[in-house]
């Protein structure tokens, strides 16, 4: 696998699973327990037999005893598939220079697909582009985690895309990196629908250390995805700049936790492998603990 | 080169640095920078206040920076300095009738009158002539026909010269050449000569005193119970060497040519008809103001009281009642107040009184001169005023200071087309 940049991460994530957070639904083999029953030489309990049933599942030994005829039950493991919809609108290009926003979103995707396609899931991506969606369409085969890594470092993050169209299409497992800068409203509420049709809903939300703590420096700041917006943040507005930036966080925070969504704040300068480790933890959902 | 009102300058190098400071602080846009999350940055002037570490756009400073001075030195009146110390005199000088000695005042003028001062001449009026006309000036004493210099228009007179001489100058010297009698200062004469920035030679030169007594006007009348018999009898012996003659009816050729002499004075007081008096008050104004209250007749003056002359007598109503016309070397007064032929008007002492006043010498009587002791505000403290405070009056005719006012403006528009030049 052509792991490039990512061979470090790759190592580090070794070993690591992503449960899933709910019952996945039923299908091919897996690793995540399913909401049907199925014949696994695990037992989980006994029902009693209805008309219809397969009478090879009857536990005869059973019936023997105590002439009473019961299903022997399993609990039956399918795979969950996993779609990623990574957002490369401009303003993911950010800082100018090293990219580091885009870079830790490449990482994630790359070390999350990873985690998941250890567990037999099918992964697949979905990149918003300013040019239209660049897919990666969701497969278990061994080179697909290399697919999206080539795929992510074929983009240069620019203009601006919606994410939510992406989002309503994705699987059962839907992880949304993104600086939630675009359309969040709309693409929160696709991952609450999709929360609500059964599936998880991921949010990663990537944050630069330079929008955190702009340089001291006075500067015209501009958005790169609306020119029209230019506003002087010199040391009369730093303040209030950064008071309505934690405001704004916590209240997108608060949302996503709200409609059932894990919610969680990367910045681009942690370390990559540690934030795959905390997002794949089932506990510690909410709140600042879930932060980077 | 002397500033008039330094305080402009000093108030264009405040702005001229406000210039600077706002060219160093408004001028300086903060570099734009790429930054997502810019919309959390509160709405305000894209053109934010900064510092700038290097200041830029030089040449429009130095622009914006010398229109400012050059506008404020206009203001601040810059006139030419002198070439040295050199002090200018105006001269007042007095040729009323009231100079005993004309000759002497013309001397001590001339004594004071300096190269490229001025001659202002004044009795009831003033007037500047040239400085050289004080040597081709006769001694005769009828120069002026005022009776005494007023020292109001003379002083304004002086002003107004004294401006036009201050350029170049560097003190200027008010010379009064007078004797100063009553009456020469009215109302405003204190406030003018407060408007002088400083002392004022004041020379006295003697009074025209009246030493001889006249005689006694002469009535020629065909009535032989003249009203004006008995008031001419109540006057007081008049002092001085003018003769009066005072006739009822029509004068004549002969008392024309007799007018004509020096010192005579004809006065032609024609007879009313009793039977028009009415109920009327006339005024004779001055120093010994007498008003008389008695029924009088308006007769219709012989000049249709639009001659001018001097007005010795008004109306109530502030028409002339009596005029003065000069007449060769005397004068001639025509009187329109109709006495009535009985009663005993002509007897009050009002009356009297404004009898003596028609009957004075050609343009009034003599004033006698004011006490040296009391003339203490006319001369005020100092010597010679400072020229450029003076020549302020004379601003206006001053090229440069619209000089610096056009360089401004060039400067503006220059600087205008590098801005326009630099944001196409």
């Amino acid at each position: 696998m052509a792991v490039g940049p990512y061979g470090a991460l790759l190592d580090a994530v070794r070993g690591v699973r992503w449960p899933a957070r709910r019952l996945v639904p039923g299908g091919s083999p897996g690793a995540h327990q399913a909401r049907s029953r199925g014949v696994a030489p695990e037992f989980a309990e006994y029902r009693p037999y209805r008309q219809g049933d397969d009478p090879r599942r009857l536990d005869w030994k059973l019936l023997a005893r105590s002439d009473k005829a019961f299903i022997r039950l399993a609990p039956d493991h399918a795979v969950l598939g996993t779609t990623f919809v990574v957002d490369a609108s401009a303003s993911m290009a950010f800082p100018v220079g090293s990219d580091g926003k885009w870079a830790m979103a490449k990482h994630l995707a790359v070390g999350l697909a990873a985690v998941a396609h250890a567990s037999a899931d099918p992964v697949g991506m979905v990149v918003a582009t300013a040019g239209g969606a660049r897919r990666v369409e969701p497969r278990t085969r061994a080179g697909v985690v290399a697919d999206l890594a080539r795929t992510l470092d074929a983009i240069t993050p620019s203009g601006s895309a919606p994410l939510a169209p992406l989002v309503a299409g994705a699987r059962n497992r839907c992880v949304v990196i993104t600086d939630c800068l675009g359309d969040f409203d709309a693409m929160r509420a696709a991952l609450a629908r999709h929360h609500a049709r059964g599936g998880e809903a991921h949010l990663l939300h990537v944050v630069a250390r330079a929008e955190l703590e702009p340089g001291a420096a006075g500067m015209l700041a501009v958005d790169p995805e609306d020119a029209a917006c230019e506003r002087p943040l010199v040391e009369e507005t730093r303040a209030a700049y950064a008071e309505r930036f934690a405001a704004w966080r916590a209240e997108v925070a608060r949302a996503a936790l709200a409609d059932g969504i894990r919610y969680v704040e990367v910045h681009d300068d942690a370390a990559s492998d540690v934030l795959v480790r905390r997002i794949v933890r089932v506990a510690g959902v909410a709140g600042d603990e879930a932060r980077a | 080169m002397t500033l008039l009102a330094p305080l402009a300058l000093g108030i264009g190098i405040a702005a001229a640095a406000v210039v600077l400071g706002l060219h160093l602080l408004t001028t300086r846009r903060p570099p734009p920078a790429v930054l997502p999350t810019a919309r959390f940055v509160p709405v305000s002037e894209a053109r934010a206040v900064a510092r700038a570490q290097r200041p830029t756009d030089l040449l429009l400073l130095a622009l914006r920076m010398l229109a400012v001075l050059l506008i404020a030195a206009a203001f601040a009146r810059p006139v030419p300095d002198a070439p040295g110390p050199q002090v200018r005199s105006v001269v007042l000088l007095d040729v009323s009738r009231s100079l005993a000695d004309p000759v002497t005042a013309r001397a001590a003028a001339r004594e004071r009158l300096t190269v490229g001062g001025a001659l202002v001449l004044f009795d009831t009026a003033a007037r500047e002539v040239a400085a050289e006309s004080l040597a081709v000036l006769g001694d005769d004493a009828s120069t002026g026909r005022g009776a005494q210099g007023a020292l109001s228009p003379a002083l304004l007179a002086g002003r107004r010269a004294a401006a036009r001489i201050a350029r170049g100058a560097d003190s200027v010297r008010l010379v009064i050449v007078s004797p100063v009698t009553e009456g020469a200062a009215d109302a405003a004469t204190a406030g003018i000569r407060a408007a002088w920035p400083g002392g004022i030679d004041l020379v006295r030169v003697d009074a025209a005193a009246d030493t001889a007594t006249a005689p006694a006007p002469r009535l020629v009348t065909a009535l032989a119970d003249d009203p004006l018999a008995p008031a001419l009898a109540l006057l007081p012996r008049a002092r001085g060497a003018h003769a009066v003659r005072i006739v009822r009816d029509q004068p004549g050729a002969p008392d024309s040519v007799w007018a004509r002499e020096p010192g005579h004075v004809l006065v032609h007081w024609p007879l009313a008809d009793p039977m028009v008096a009415a109920p009327d008050a006339v005024r004779a104004s001055g120093t010994d103001a007498v008003t008389v209250v008695a029924p009088l007749a308006r007769l219709p003056l012989a000049s249709g009281g639009r001659v001018p002359g001097r007005v010795l007598v008004r109306w109530r109503d502030g028409s002339p009642a009596a005029t003065e016309l000069p007449l060769g070397a005397g004068c001639a007064r025509d009187v329109g107040i109709g006495l009535p032929l009985a009663g005993d008007l002509t007897l009050r002492p009002a009356f009297v009184r404004l009898l003596a006043r028609l009957v004075e010498p050609c343009g009034g009587r003599r004033p006698a001169a004011i006490p040296d002791s009391t003339l203490g505000w006319l001369r005020g403290e100092g010597s010679a005023a400072w020229a450029a405070p003076l020549a302020a009056a004379a601003f206006a005719d001053s090229s440069l200071g619209a000089w610096l006012l056009a360089a401004a403006l060039a400067l503006l528009l220059v600087e205008w087309l590098v801005r326009a030049r630099r944001s196409a």
